[in-house]
């Protein structure tokens, strides 16, 4: 195929046009121009395969030299127009790192005020949920699933709903008392934040680990 | 106060809000973060690298009495976030007041600080 080798020169070029270095005037419009073994360049064959408007030249119709090339350079159009279409030059990964941000943002979540009616002071729920989850799980036998916060009223009140994993091996009121204990103090303490309620609701079982009563199995035949 | 001034105002204020006991960092703001995604080369070289005033806007009250300045930043565990919040804004009211006036644009000046974050010790270090 003619791309394989463009630095080749036809060794009977046909015409007078054949291209002199040094000679300006013979020079091909572009500088790795290739001319065809029929003489023709590279370039104006390719420009009138592309070019539908112009009345096809009888030469480039019939020259076996002409349309290999066309074809050849026909498919590597294709690739490049492929390629282009996969991935208009960077724009997903511009797209990935602007919805990436875009996430983080709405994953802060609301904004909640500490307390301190007298300052314009806030949290944004992911912060201050993080922390309350922590102080959840320090209960043993307790997990936090999820944990969502919204301001109540107009001053600086916080109301948090918890969902939570628990074990069974204690009565629920106690644990979940115990969560909610945990959870407010660590809203006085770690964060500064006036929550007035904590609505907790138990949606799983949490298994002890290691699961009791379950002795290793001893079967098997080793 | 210009606008030319204000690049320096936004300065001033990140860096009394970084001096706070407490704080991990500031938290670049959303057009700034996408600003810095459109851009390419900055983007591919240095993803997260966007100056610390990122994390504070200043704006004219709406009665254009004076400054409101917000400041978004992340704080490290241990502290209490509503005290350092406190801090942050004490700190940051008086340095961009201080600021103002030594510009001898003396105008009220209110803060209002967000904390978007709270770093594990080990990622603040």
């Amino acid at each position: 195929m003619a791309l394989d080798d463009p630095h080749k020169r036809p060794s009977e070029p046909p015409g007078a046009d054949r291209p002199r270095p040094g000679s300006a005037a013979d020079e091909p419009p572009f500088a790795d121009d290739e001319v065809l073994p029929c003489g023709r360049l590279l370039s104006s064959v390719w420009e009138e395969a592309h070019d539908a408007a112009p009345p096809p030249d009888p030469h480039t119709v019939s020259c076996a030299h002409c349309r290999e090339a066309v074809e050849g350079l026909a498919t590597v159009n294709a690739a490049t127009r492929a390629l282009r279409a996969e991935d208009p030059p960077g724009l997903y990964a511009l797209a990935d790192r602007v919805m990436d941000i875009v996430r983080a943002e709405v994953r802060l979540g609301r904004l909640l005020p500490l307390a301190d009616p007298d300052l314009d002071l806030r949290i944004a729920e992911s912060a201050a949920a993080k922390v309350l989850r922590q102080a959840a799980d320090t209960v043993p036998g307790a997990r936090a699933a999820t944990c969502r916060l919204a301001p109540e009223g107009n001053g600086t009140d916080v109301r948090v709903t918890m969902t939570l994993d628990a074990a069974l091996d204690r009565p629920l009121p106690d644990r979940v008392h115990q969560v909610r204990r945990s959870v407010l103090h660590s809203a006085g303490q770690d964060l500064g934040l006036a929550v007035t309620a904590v609505d907790i609701t138990v949606v799983d079982v949490l298994e002890p680990w290691p699961p009791l009563g379950h002795a290793p199995a001893t079967g098997g035949g080793t | 106060m210009t606008v030319t001034g204000t690049p320096a105002l936004l300065g001033a204020a990140a860096e009394a809000a970084l001096a706070v006991p407490g704080v991990a960092g500031l938290q670049p703001r959303l057009g700034h973060r996408l600003a810095a995604a459109a851009a390419p080369t900055r983007a591919n070289a240095t993803p997260h690298r966007t100056p610390p005033e990122a994390g504070v806007r200043a704006d004219r009250a709406p009665d254009g009495s004076g400054w409101h300045i917000e400041v978004r930043c992340v704080m490290t565990e241990g502290r209490r976030a509503l005290d350092i919040a406190r801090n942050v804004h004490d700190r940051v009211a008086a340095t961009v007041m201080a600021h103002l006036a030594a510009h001898g644009a003396a105008e009220p000046v209110t803060v209002a600080v967000t904390v978007t974050g709270i770093a594990a010790r080990r990622d603040a270090a």
